[in-house]
């Protein structure tokens, strides 16, 4: 970086300037930067559209994400160019690996919110600073133009989406007065088509915005530099020294101008109090900061008021407090021990950051959510459940309006069942039987049966392959078994057809060998 | 045993000559209306409970037909109404004309004097054409100039509606739809019954494919001692319990703004019993409540609000009742 060759103008500027000054750039290499983020991003949201064409949402959405990284070859041309260094297609194919690695990880995690991005980035991708440094020079940057780099984003993010509107709003205008659109069936019937022509708007829209984000954030970062580090002066010296070594003078004499210089606009800018090279002229400042000092506390500017009132106690310093010292003091500790807790600690220092662990935690906290409530479905999809006949929950106490716990079943089924048929009760004789062997089924053989399963239908979820068998019975009888009490409770049931008693005997027979293991 | 297909015979048939003439005429019908299995039998089974059936399909999937064949296999009368907006009460139901020779009223009866009515599009007459056709399917009679005269019997009316026009159409208001015993939806044929479709009506240059199919299976006093004999297939009170249970079930789920009414729940039973006999049973399970269920009630319920914006289906809001409300049990 030669500050000789600096294209602007250093100069103190206010935040809007900067970014007045950062559009400007834009406009001068627009098709530079434009095509410097189009082209990777367009080359990844194609293939994208390759793997997901019918999730229309997931190619956009990681382009939208990924914004971040489509970012950093703008800046690296932008960051060139300003300095009057060409920087030529290749170049940029060359660098983009280094580029894109270079914490790529924070940026699109812990950072991808950071309402600062293009303000920030260079900090990392120009001055390669990491973990606590980045912070402490972070910190120094954010005293001022923070806001402006806010309001950067938030105007234009709006920008970006006017600009959606209106390109699809021009689309519509363009159609011919005889094509008449059918919203209903766009929206329903070609879903996929008008999301997908949607998504591609938005990528152009995002193209098309790119350049002057990333530009007005750089200018910011540089006017911050310019300010801090007193650009300005290093490079009027340079013109001093240049014009003066051509004229043929002294070094002495050039030190001299220099040191006058110095002295005057270190007291008429106080911009340049924020400079790091303050205590390049101790004297001359302390003096001027003394004489300043004298003049404020004479009685020109001091008068004594005494007021009275209710006010909070302490409130100022409650202010300050909203970070606790500890919190600060355990981020630090743990930025001792690598780059992810250093970016953690400068994650806990500012209050947005706050609000963005808020944030991650709630996303982190309904992903998981969503995981639990759908993991039937997840599984399912997974092609992991698949024992799909069987019961993977407790077995329920009560169904079809009956208690099934094993509890309820009679001590001796088949003495309980005759002693019914013997008091000529022959519903409920077979009944007996039919809810015992569902109970059994139920516990023993986790069969899936739900509220509104009839019989013929418990006899079909039954008769499925693959139940289980815990004890190691013959499922093929059971099913069997289970077949021909079901058609018997029918027909006693529903047809009112008696029961004859060799068939009842049959049954209390085959409920015995059915079930004798369970 | 009685041969119930040889038309003459008049004596009630038994459960399995019923079962076996049911059997017949879903294949009868089943070879003109070819890949519309459900369809056809769930038409019979309105057909034989006594009641009214809403027929809904994009055109061009044989509903005339369906109406023209069903004719045809008891020797009824067919006509056929094309509903249009300019369409008139009496074109309906008739009207009485002054004879100029006798010099007295002559009363025109109108198409609706028939044993079986397509009423084609019936959602593109307004409300107060469709309103007459409230009484002769309800009643089986017609008012016409102040005298009350009966319909043939059987009587059925089969309206017909295209899902998806909507402009220029007269929703059915509530009152009319109940009256409609079931609500059929006919979509396409699958593939394999598509080809088999154009094989078959391509052999010849007419585009019905029933000609040669319709023969006679019973006749009119013969489908009325059939309809006997289904009415005598016994059910059981759980049943019953069982097919009001569910009906009542829609009118307290929050997601249904207006449930099923009490006729839901006869025409649950009437169907359950018709469904019995087609499969071959002298008595009703609640598997043929479940069978019919759908057809019987999604027409009565009005989804609310919420639910539609959530894009829930009547179909998917019945399937989901019916797993939920307890089967009978023991």
């Amino acid at each position: 970086m030669q500050l000789s060759e600096f294209k602007a103008i250093a100069r103190p500027r206010s935040e809007w300037q900067a970014i007045d000054l950062g559009i400007v750039m834009a406009r001068a290499w627009y098709f530079k930067l434009l095509v410097a983020w189009a082209v990777p991003a367009v080359l990844v949201y194609s293939v994208l559209l390759l793997f997901f064409w019918d999730s229309t949402w997931i190619s956009i959405f990681i382009i939208w994400w990924c914004k971040p990284l489509w970012e950093r070859p703008i800046l690296f041309i932008a960051s060139r160019q300003l300095f009057d260094e060409q920087v030529s297609p290749r170049q940029v194919v060359r660098q983009y690996l280094s580029m894109i690695k270079t914490d790529w990880f924070l940026w699109l995690s812990l950072r991808r919110f950071s309402i600062y991005r293009a303000f920030d980035m260079p900090v990392t991708l120009l001055e390669g600073l990491k973990g606590k440094e980045r912070q402490k020079r972070l910190g120094l940057l954010h005293r001022r133009f923070s806001s402006g780099a806010s309001w950067l984003l938030i105007t234009l993010f709006h920008i970006e989406g006017f600009l959606l509107f209106g390109f699809l709003t021009g689309l519509y205008f363009l159609l011919p007065q005889g094509v008449e659109l059918n919203w209903n069936e766009l929206v329903t019937e070609q879903e996929t088509l008008s999301s997908h022509l949607y998504n591609t708007f938005w990528v152009l829209t995002m193209a098309l915005i790119a350049p002057f984000y990333v530009c007005c954030g750089f200018f910011l970062y540089l006017q911050r530099r310019i300010d801090l580090e007193g650009w300005d002066i290093e490079i009027n010296f340079r013109q001093l020294a240049k014009r003066r070594s051509s004229a043929g003078g002294g070094r002495p004499r050039l030190a001299v101008i220099g040191l006058g210089l110095a002295v005057l606009m270190g007291v008429l800018d106080t911009n340049i109090a924020y400079a790091q090279d303050e205590s390049a002229f101790p004297s001359a400042q302390t003096r001027a900061k003394a004489d300043i000092q004298a003049v404020l506390e004479g009685e020109d500017f001091r008068r004594i008021e005494t007021e009275e009132g209710w006010r909070f106690k302490d409130k100022q310093d409650e202010e300050e407090a909203t970070i606790p010292d500890w919190l600060i003091e355990f981020a630090e500790w743990l930025d001792k021990h690598g780059g992810f807790f250093s970016a953690l600690a400068d994650f806990f220092r500012s209050g947005a950051s706050i609000l963005e662990f808020l944030l991650w935690i709630s996303f982190i906290s309904i992903v998981i959510y969503v995981l639990y409530r759908y993991r039937q479905q997840l599984r399912q999809f997974m092609g992991s459940d698949r024992d799909q006949g069987h019961l993977d929950v407790e077995p329920p106490e009560v169904l079809f309006g009956l208690d099934v716990t094993k509890d309820s079943l009679p001590k001796d089924v088949i003495a309980a069942a005759q002693s019914q048929w013997q008091s000529g009760q022959q519903r409920q004789a077979i009944g007996i039987l039919l809810r015992s062997s569902i109970i059994k089924l139920i516990h023993d053989h986790r069969c899936p049966f739900q509220e509104g399963h009839t019989e013929l239908e418990c006899a079909q979820i039954v008769n499925q392959a693959g139940l289980v068998d815990p004890s190691g019975g013959d499922i093929q009888k059971i099913a069997g078994y289970f077949q021909a009490l079901t058609r018997q409770w029918l027909s006693i049931a529903y047809a009112h057809k008696d029961c004859q008693q060799e068939q009842f005997q049959s049954l209390c027979e085959g409920w015995t060998e059915a079930f004798r293991h369970a | 045993m009685n041969d119930m297909s040889t038309p003459g015979s008049v004596t009630e048939p038994s459960f399995a000559e019923a079962s076996e003439l049911l059997e017949k005429l879903t294949q009868q019908i089943g070879k003109s209306l070819i890949g519309q299995q459900a369809v056809v039998e769930q038409v019979l089974i309105a057909m034989f409970a006594g009641g009214h059936v809403l027929l809904e399909g994009v055109p061009g999937l044989g509903k005339t037909l369906l109406v023209r064949v069903l004719a045809q296999t008891f020797g009824g009368t067919f006509k056929r109404i094309q509903f249009t907006p300019d369409l008139m009460p009496s074109d309906i139901t008739g009207h009485a004309l002054f004879d100029m020779k006798e010099g007295k009223f002559r009363v025109r009866q109108g198409p609706v004097f028939t044993n079986l009515l397509l009423a084609d599009e019936i959602n593109r007459a307004p409300a107060k054409t469709q309103a007459a056709l409230l009484e002769v399917m309800q009643e089986r009679r017609v008012t016409i100039e102040g005298k009350s005269q009966a319909v043939p019997l059987p009587f059925m009316v089969l309206a017909t509606q295209n899902p998806l026009e909507q402009e220029g159409t007269y929703p059915l208001p509530e009152a009319e739809l109940d009256r409609f015993l079931m609500k059929v939806l006919i979509d396409y044929p699958n593939e394999s019954d598509e080809v088999q479709l154009t094989r078959m009506i391509t052999q010849t240059t007419s585009d019905d494919p029933d000609s040669g199919n319709g023969a006679q299976l019973l006749n009119t006093e013969q489908f009325q001692l059939l309809q006997n004999t289904i009415n005598q297939v016994t059910l059981d009170e759980q049943v019953v319990d069982y097919a009001v249970r569910l009906v009542r079930a829609t009118r307290e789920n929050t997601a249904i703004r207006q449930g099923a009414g009490p006729r839901a729940s006869i025409a649950l039973v009437r169907c359950a019993r018709v469904n019995a006999v087609l499969q071959g049973r002298e008595f009703v399970l609640p598997d043929d409540i479940k069978a019919v269920a759908v057809a019987v009630m999604r027409h009565r319920i009005t989804l609310a609000a919420d639910a539609e914006i959530d894009g829930v289906t009547a179909d998917e809001m019945l399937h989901n009742l019916l797993d939920k409300i307890e089967a009978p049990r023991l």
